[in-house]
């Protein structure tokens, strides 16, 4: 009886993990599915310098409670895994060597700053500074980057500058950071993790071609990780996690062409063919963005496309789709005829923006920004947003904001949001948050003055003669859309970087602890040694002297009494017989 | 009647070990020392299971790019020689690669004909710039590292593991620069390695230092199984090998280039030992003399192979799958022993071991002595089946006698 019903027991258990696993095989797959599409885009951006644009999108479907599942296929586990211990929603990071140079390269469309930015949005439920020093710190590891450096003395929380990239329910509460670091250096060790969270690596693909040597030997690189949320249905209740790495770079063809040639191809910019396409990818296509109005009298593509594809009103695109195997082994580029007529393909919005310092020597400076709006007939809409450490005293009474044009700009019709944060000490930075309209054709300045600190001993970086680095300013630009070619064409706004600045604080002499030393013990050593000598000195009365001489005449003395208090003596004598 | 009971069992118990030390089977395992030519030194071998690699720079700005090279080449051959990049922490306080000074971008060359470039592409750097700190290189070794720090930055070897401190900068007499605001002492560092013995986070460890009076940094030392060896004495200064007139600054160090000439024909499966590579030491090229400290060693130095330290452990897997081997095919067998890679590097050991007869300590000579197996295998299940006869037979008569 007994055996009977363990058996019966034990063959239900059995009976129902097989059905049970039968059916998360045959939906588990339907249910969860990576994905991954690989891209490059190549177009004239000056008459020698060629941008080079790869882009590699990679998805993963959520659970339905928008959790991470653990069914990793393509998506890499590493990104997984940070994501799920501090619950990030969504981070951005980018590293970037070289300024884009607006004057001849037009607006960078995928606009960073110099060196590292790291931003990411948290679930609020959780402690976000927590998970935010984290998250710097995984990430640290993930690109071997020094982001952890990115602590709360450097990081900010803004207003108005920055929405969120990806999709949220109205259920969802969450919370953002901002930091920045523009002292870092970008490298091959960067670039190596990064290539590792491609499925086919560098292996197969278009990331085949990338090619450390070549990249890093250009006027401008940037490498990003966007890691946003994606709703896959209109009610937004089910999610994919959408990681989207891109690396942006300025070739010099100047440089590279070994006869003055402008002629350029895959082969000459990155000294590789194409291998195939990664196989588990849904969509492989390198690009090229043509003028149409050039026509065929100017270039000749070495290779005919796939087909055309009109991007804007005067551009299209020659389009080559890798999947189709027709140009494996192949050289993919533009022969340049007649080189006179290379027009470049860039993108403006008429802002110019400059923060430059003021000031000299080591106590006091300033800072100057100017932004000016070449536009005739539109006036922009701006948020400025500046981070700055908390080593300069920033003086509030000092700000000045001017226009050119406008007498009585600093009103609330211009200057639409004031936030002022001011720093306090090794804990936060000073954050300033304006948003205000710029009219057209005028140029507005905001001023402020500071003092520089005197930091701790233990504040002091390796090289603090180099200077300190305040980090690029933010200026987003509200209501325009730039579409094809930009990071999520469907956002907004664009956004424009200032350069760093470098200050220099005061530097102590760090060998001024060891001379306090020396000196102080000089010092001690010869008061203590007077001291001592004066305490401990004996002074023998004139008593004492007659028996010692009638001692000497009978006996021969032993010890002689120190030299000094006989003199002491004697003058004393000396002196009572005067 | 009980005395004699006890009597038999007391000479049983007697008889049992005579029996058991006579046997050839169990002398083998009991007495070590003497037949330890037998088994080719098993007991001469480390009895490590996995390797690590902390390979340091210390020094900062362009003008130190030899030490930086320095590392990079250390690292280029423990890569070489199968220890992963997740078992090696990387630490350069400068980034000359990328640095702007630097005509031949993302390269770092260590020899002036620029034929191999060490950064390569596949590299990873765990700490660098400004993380490169006495405090960082501590906790790094002792593990005690803030919470959230990942992996990848952590040293996470056991009591098995086999560690290279490789460290290379400006130093003085009992101190090393870290980045021109810091420095550790030599005590600093003894005391590291006493934390990590007595928290059993290595086997053996090998401490390699290029520096001047390298030999000051390791005097400190009193850990058990630590092997450490330097550029120079106490009192000495250590120089750099040559300049590449292209980058205008001087691209490694006379140590590092010496070890090198030997270390870049270490093929993983090499017989090289310490021994050896401390002998290709010479004063006259690296215009120092270079320590060796192998007090706290138990190993012989002619016993310890390069790539204890030098190299990976290679896994052996077992499967369930396995391969026919019969009587007939015993000369498709591949011979082991005929077959292991000599490579033309081990001649020329051997070479140098009979030029070189001031030995301190005797070489190894590498023959296999054949164990009779055949006789072992005959003794033990004699022996067995003997002391359970033994056995029974003193029951039966203690049952007899009672």
């Amino acid at each position: 009886m007994f055996k009977k019903k363990i058996i019966s027991i034990s063959s239900f258990i059995f009976a129902y993990f097989t059905i049970f696993s039968i059916i998360n095989v045959v939906y588990g797959e339907n249910v969860y599915s990576d994905s991954f599409s690989e891209e490059l885009t190549m177009k004239n951006l000056s008459e020698t310098e060629i941008l080079a644009v790869f882009n590699f999108t990679q998805t993963m479907d959520l659970k339905e409670d928008n959790k991470i599942t653990s069914y990793y296929q393509l998506f890499p586990r590493a990104i997984g895994q940070i994501v799920e211990k501090y619950h990030v929603k969504e981070f951005h990071i980018t590293f970037t060597r070289g300024s884009w140079n607006s004057y001849q390269w037009g607006l960078n469309t995928l606009p960073v700053p110099v060196g590292v930015e790291f931003y990411a949005y948290f679930d609020a439920n959780y402690d976000t500074n927590e998970n935010w020093s984290g998250l710097a710190n995984a990430i640290s590891g993930v690109f071997c980057a020094s982001v952890n450096y990115i602590d709360r003395s450097k990081s900010a929380k803004p207003n108005y500058s920055f929405k969120p990239s990806g999709s949220y329910n109205e259920e969802e509460k969450i919370e953002m950071r901002y930091g920045s670091l523009s002292h870092e250096g970008v490298c091959t060790e960067n670039l190596t993790p990064w290539i590792k969270l491609l499925p086919c690596q560098s292996k197969m693909g278009i990331a085949g071609l990338l090619n450390n040597y070549k990249l890093f030997d250009t006027n401008y690189y940037s490498m990003m990780a966007h890691l946003i949320p994606v709703c896959i249905d209109s009610e937004c209740k089910h999610k994919q996690l959408q990681l989207t790495q891109i690396i942006s770079t300025v070739f010099d063809n100047k440089r590279i062409s070994k006869n003055g040639n402008k002629s350029w191809s895959t082969e000459s910019l990155f000294g590789k063919k194409i291998s195939s396409y990664c196989p588990v990818s849904t969509n492989s296509k390198i690009k090229i963005e043509l003028n149409d109005s050039d026509g065929e009298n100017n270039y000749r593509l070495i290779q005919s496309p796939s087909r055309f594809e009109s991007s804007t009103k005067d551009t299209k695109y020659a389009v080559y789709d890798l999947i189709s195997k027709r140009y494996d082994n192949l050289n993919i580029g533009v022969n340049i005829i007649n080189e006179k007529n290379i027009q470049p393909i860039q993108k403006n919005i008429g802002l110019e923006v400059y923060r430059s310092q003021s000031g000299f020597a080591e106590e006091y400076g300033g800072f100057v920004v100017t932004m000016k709006n070449n536009n005739i007939d539109k006036d922009l809409s701006i948020t400025y947003f500046d981070i700055i450490p908390w080593f300069v005293n920033i003086y509030f009474n000092s700000f000045k904001i001017q226009n050119t044009k406008v007498k009585d700009y600093q009103n609330d019709q211009y200057v639409n949001e004031f936030y002022y944060e001011p720093a306090i000490e090794h804990v936060n930075p000073t954050i300033l948050e304006m948003k205000m309209i710029i009219p057209r054709d005028s140029t507005t300045t905001i001023e402020f003055d500071f003092d520089k600190k005197h930091l701790l001993y233990a504040d002091y970086p390796p090289d603090c003669a180099r200077g300190f680095d305040v980090g690029s300013a933010v200026v987003t630009v509200h209501n325009i859309t730039l579409g094809e070619g930009y990071l999520y064409p469907t956002e907004d706004f664009i956004r424009i970087y200032t350069e760093p600045i470098v200050i220099i604080l005061p530097a102590p002499d760090f060998s001024m602890p060891y001379n306090v030393i020396t000196y102080s013990c000089t010092i001690i050593a010869l008061f203590f040694g007077s001291m001592y000598n004066a305490y401990t000195r004996r002074y023998i009365p004139l008593v004492v002297e007659k028996e010692e001489k009638e001692k000497g005449k009978n006996e021969t003395q032993k010890i002689p009494p120190p030299k000094d208090s006989i003199s002491a003596t004697e003058k004393e004598e000396k002196d009572k017989d005067k | 009647m009980r005395i004699f009971q006890t009597h038999i069992y007391i000479i049983s118990i007697i008889f049992f070990f005579i029996n058991v030390c006579r046997s050839e089977y169990s002398s083998e395992f009991h007495f070590p020392n003497e037949r330890e030519e037998i088994i080719d030194g098993f007991f001469s071998k480390s009895r490590h299971t996995n390797n690590w690699a902390v390979l340091v720079d210390t020094s900062r700005y362009w003008f130190n790019y030899r030490h930086i090279a320095n590392v990079l080449s250390i690292y280029r051959t423990v890569k070489r020689l199968g220890i992963p990049d997740s078992n090696i922490i990387l630490m350069l306080a400068d980034d000359v690669a990328c640095n702007p000074r630097n005509r031949f971008q993302a390269t770092v060359y260590n020899n002036a004909e620029r034929k191999l470039d060490l950064y390569g592409d596949n590299i990873e750097v765990d700490y660098r710039g400004y993380e490169v700190t006495v405090e960082n290189f501590i906790r790094l070794l002792t593990g005690r590292h803030l919470p959230d720090t990942p992996r990848s930055k952590r040293l996470l070897s056991d009591d098995r593991s086999n560690v290279l401190v490789y460290m290379t900068g400006h130093g003085g007499e009992e101190f090393l620069k870290f980045q021109d605001t810091e420095e550790i002492s030599s005590y600093d560092i003894a005391d590291a390695f006493e934390q990590m013995w007595e928290k059993r986070r290595y086997n053996e460890l090998l401490f390699m230092i290029d520096t001047c009076q390298a030999s000051s940094m390791f005097s400190r030392v009193y850990s058990p199984n630590i092997l450490a060896t330097g550029s120079s004495q106490t009192g000495q200064n250590s120089y750099s090998h040559h300049l590449d007139p292209e980058l205008g600054v001087a691209v490694i160090d006379r140590y590092t280039y010496y070890n090198l000439e030997t270390l870049e024909y270490v093929t993983l499966q090499s017989q090289k030992t310490l021994q050896y590579l401390f002998n290709t030491y010479d004063v006259s090229l690296i215009h120092s003399t270079p320590g060796v400290r192998h007090d706290l060693f138990e190993r012989n130095l002619n016993k310890v192979l390069i790539t204890d330290f030098f190299g990976a452990v290679n896994n052996i897997e077992l499967t369930l799958k396995g391969y026919k081997l019969s009587r007939g095919s015993e000369n498709d067998i591949p011979d082991i022993k005929q077959n292991t890679i000599r490579d033309k590097s081990d001649e020329k050991i051997e070479k140098i071991n009979h030029n070189n007869d001031d030995h301190l300590i005797p070489r190894n000579e590498y023959k296999m002595i054949k164990v009779d197996f055949k006789k072992s295998a005959m003794v033990s299940p004699l022996f067995l089946l003997g002391s359970i006869a033994l056995i029974s037979g003193i029951i039966f008569i203690s049952k007899i006698v009672n």
